[in-house]
């Protein structure tokens, strides 16, 4: 049983760099987006996905703490039914198939321009998978 | 035919293995060739190689000819002074016996009854870090060995350190290049990140700004580090930690920079042929490409339409990149060669970049819109 968020613009953010979950969390709430905050582990995202459930999560995969992004992103998607963006440096195949399972909207690689970041976002918000 | 003697049957086994530790890189393979080859040259029918393995306290037979299967890989053997292999490693020089059954200092191993052994000879392998095992002959026979016989022995026990010794270099080699690697690949993740923080910073800047020339200037900037993050993004998926494909980055950023082709509005068109390059050349031209592509989307299309083109030519150590449009183009002043719009900033870095990989910058004329060619030659690496 998940307790799934249905606010579709309640958005968290996975990141631990602290000046580009600023700079993301500003685009996404310029834009109309509600951001519950920003998580710079896994166990702080579950934390804060507990008391809020967020629809969409934008999830860094290489973050510090025990749990990686991909891992994350299974916990929150398993417990809220979170769709899941994923956001890395890293996006070599062995982890876009780690990633596959949780069928995320997207996975970009950084750099990731704002245009495309909010485009993503925009299309997942709306996603028909997540709307039901 | 005369048969061989016995110093030029060992100076030939010495010879045939030489030329085959060469092409032969399997160890275990070239120990198999080492017995083959001290059998052969002291006309005994056993020889086997020994290793000593300090954890365990023995020595475990690694390779060795005319052993029953089973044996090679699998028996082992005691490493004291009861043994000959045991003395031999112990006092660091060859043991002889020519006749063991009245040879008071060892005890014979099952294997050495199995096989009735009557007379040995070890020798052993020994490297600079310590003791790799012992090289050994055995026949059935009770004969003596020459100190000639021996020193064969002990000069192919020498040989064969040195080939282990070879393989381990090279061994610890490959393994220091492969952590080079993963440090390389590791220092490239963490610029393309703090270039990542950069563009952050600029646009955490320009959010902040009212005047809307200074945001936009600041959003190029953005921009060009972005152009430059890109290239170490695909750097760092690249299988050559070194070179990744140009016509791929320029289309990356390209379609970065124009958004998702869609009816009606601006098009990439791309004919790239493949192109490996360095970051040292990748990123100037991407931030050639990132200039002009912008200036087009700027300038060239006022009612949102048209097509960019972007080509790629690799010819020997030539590369020749073709950036067009097809939008409105640009009025030439008289006597003019090149672009005629006010000499921004932009255009600045494109004619500096394109000086900064040796490149020649042209702007061929169009029948429609604006060309831009730039060829250079690719430096070695």
């Amino acid at each position: 049983m998940t307790d799934q968020c249905d606010t579709p613009k309640r958005i968290l953010i996975v990141e631990d760099e602290a000046l580009v979950a600023l700079y993301t969390r500003e685009l996404l709430e310029d834009a109309g987006y509600e951001v519950i905050g920003i998580a710079p582990t896994g166990e702080a995202a579950l934390s804060m996905a507990s008391v809020a459930p967020p629809y969409l999560a934008l999830v860094d995969i290489r973050i510090p703490g025990g749990m990686d992004g991909i891992a994350t992103a299974g916990e929150l998607r398993a417990r809220h039914g979170t769709g899941i963006v994923f956001i890395s440096g890293t996006l070599d195949p062995p982890t876009l198939e780690r990633t596959r399972p949780l069928a995320p909207h997207a996975c970009l690689q950084k750099p990731v321009r704002p245009e495309d970041l909010l485009a993503t976002v925009t299309r997942a918000v709306g996603s028909p998978s997540l709307a039901a | 035919m005369e048969a061989a003697s016995p110093t030029l049957r060992h100076l030939q086994a010495v010879a045939e293995f030489g030329q085959y530790a060469l092409r032969e890189t399997d160890l275990d393979a070239l120990l198999h060739e080492a017995c083959s080859q001290v059998a052969k040259g002291l006309g005994v029918p056993y020889a086997k190689v020994l290793e000593y393995r300090a954890a365990e306290g023995d020595f475990l037979i690694r390779a060795g000819v005319g052993w029953r299967p089973g044996v090679v890989g699998s028996v082992r053997a005691p490493a004291n002074r009861d043994h000959a292999p045991g003395l031999a490693m112990l006092t660091r020089q060859p043991v002889v016996s020519g006749d063991l059954a009245a040879d008071p200092r060892f005890n014979p191993t099952d294997l050495f009854r199995e096989y009735a052994v009557a007379a040995l000879v070890n020798a052993p392998i020994l490297l600079d870090t310590g003791v790799f095992g012992v090289l050994e002959v055995v026949t059935p026979e009770r004969r003596p060995f020459s100190t000639p016989e021996v020193t064969f022995l002990q000069n192919f026990a020498n040989l064969i350190a040195t080939v282990i010794h070879r393989r381990r270099s090279e061994e610890s080699l490959k393994a220091a290049l492969a952590e080079r690697e993963i440090l390389l690949r590791e220092l490239q993740h963490r610029v393309k990140n703090n270039l990542y923080v950069v563009t952050s910073l600029l646009g955490l800047q320009a959010n902040r700004i009212g005047d809307s020339a200074a945001r936009g200037a600041l959003e190029e900037v953005q921009h060009r580090v972005h152009a430059i993050g890109l290239a170490y993004g695909l750097l760092q998926n690249s299988q050559d930690i070194s070179h990744f494909d140009l016509g791929g980055y320029l289309e990356a950023l390209c379609r970065t920079l124009i958004g998702d082709d869609k009816e009606g509005g601006v098009t990439l068109a791309l004919d790239c042929e493949p192109a490996q390059v360095t970051l040292q050349i990748g990123v100037p031209l991407g931030l050639i490409v990132n200039e002009l592509v912008s200036n087009s989307l700027k300038h060239a299309f006022p009612e949102g339409r048209g097509t960019i083109f972007l080509k790629v030519r690799r010819d020997a150590d030539q590369i020749s990149l073709e950036i067009a449009d097809d939008g409105k183009g640009m009025a030439r002043p008289a006597g003019a060669g090149g672009p005629s719009r006010p000499r921004s900033l932009g255009l600045k870095l494109v004619e500096a970049l394109a000086l900064q990989v040796q490149g020649i910058l042209t702007h061929p004329p169009a029948e429609r819109g604006v060309r831009h060619h730039l060829i250079f030659t690719v430096p070695n690496d």
